[in-house]
């Protein structure tokens, strides 16, 4: 089965390559120590290296799972919850999200040969390395790195406000439907004025 | 109208429904029949809004929804296995239960009418 995923990913990056990939996750430009922060639009990692990582989209993904939220890069999450998700999309937090089965089987190869384990980028790493083995987390947002994260962007939210919830990610990373979270294109918008 | 609607109409002829009607699909389209997980009002009208010639909104996530007349939204009804998909997880989650042929069928006319 390992070797039946990575095959299919390979196909799969190839082919979706040659058609579409999204641009830099992001994470390059990531870091405590803001080494290599660099402005503009280089983005390295510690190594120094400017790393846009090609990140492999599929169209059914994209269009099953991008019809009611932002179509979430897989690699955010470990391949355990995607198997969890796509095992229950009927009670998908709360709403019937059922796939026809040839959709649910599309999605369900490509988000386990491209979900946190499988994943190069060291974004993902850092997430998944963050989940204890015995969570299977279906949240983005209860994942420990990316709370951390965003502990200091949790005090934005506001169901009133620009900012509804952490799970609105495209509401201050501007190219989260690229899959590019760069620290430093993060734009948090400012509340409405109250009356 | 559009033939794509008329042949969803067709399908569901087949499938036993009789004459359709605008008026009793616009009644269901806006019937709060069902509730989401946290207990809060669910129809039609929750996620496309009362007028089908405008956007909806997804109420948790906020996505936008294309307008679902046909009038406005040429997309509308072409894709039979879209139009199921929908039907399907919206009837169970407004309904508790899949939607007749007859239910959609109205809803459809409904929807074509405006």
């Amino acid at each position: 089965m390992k070797s039946t995923g990575f095959f299919a990913t390979v196909l799969l990056s190839a082919a979706l390559l040659a058609t579409s990939w999204a641009g830099a996750d992001g994470d390059a430009g990531k870091g405590k120590g803001k080494e290599g922060k660099g402005k503009g639009e280089q983005r390295r990692d510690s190594g120094g290296q400017a790393a846009p990582l090609p990140i492999p989209l599929d169209p059914v993904y994209q269009k099953e799972c991008g019809s009611c939220h932002l179509a979430f890069p897989v690699r955010m999450l470990p391949r355990r919850s995607w198997e969890k998700m796509l095992g229950e999309l009927g009670h998908h937090f709360g709403e019937d999200a059922t796939l026809p089965e040839g959709e649910l089987q599309q999605v369900r190869t490509y988000a386990l040969a491209n979900a946190g384990e499988s994943s190069p980028s060291r974004l993902a790493q850092r997430l998944s390395a963050s989940v204890p083995p015995e969570a299977t987390p279906l949240r983005l947002s209860e994942v420990p790195y990316f709370v951390r994260e965003h502990r200091g962007a949790a005090k934005h939210v506001n169901p009133a406000g620009p900012v509804k919830s952490l799970s609105d990610c495209q509401a201050c990373h501007p190219r989260a439907d690229a899959g590019s979270f760069a620290e430093d294109a993060v734009r948090i918008p400012k509340a409405a004025p109250a009356n | 109208m559009a033939a794509p609607l008329d042949e969803q109409l067709a399908t569901y002829r087949a499938q036993g429904a009789g004459a359709f009607e605008a008026k009793a699909g616009e009644k269901l389209w806006r019937s709060s029949l069902g509730k989401d997980a946290e207990g809060n009002d669910r129809s039609c009208v929750t996620c496309h809004t009362g007028d089908p010639k405008q956007a909806g909104k997804h109420p948790k996530t906020g996505k936008a929804i294309e307008p679902m007349a046909q009038s406005v939204n040429v997309q509308r009804f072409t894709d039979p296995a879209k139009v199921e998909k929908w039907f399907g997880r919206n009837c169970r989650q407004v309904l508790g239960r899949e939607c007749t042929p007859q239910e959609k069928g109205n809803i459809l006319t409904y929807l074509g009418s405006q």
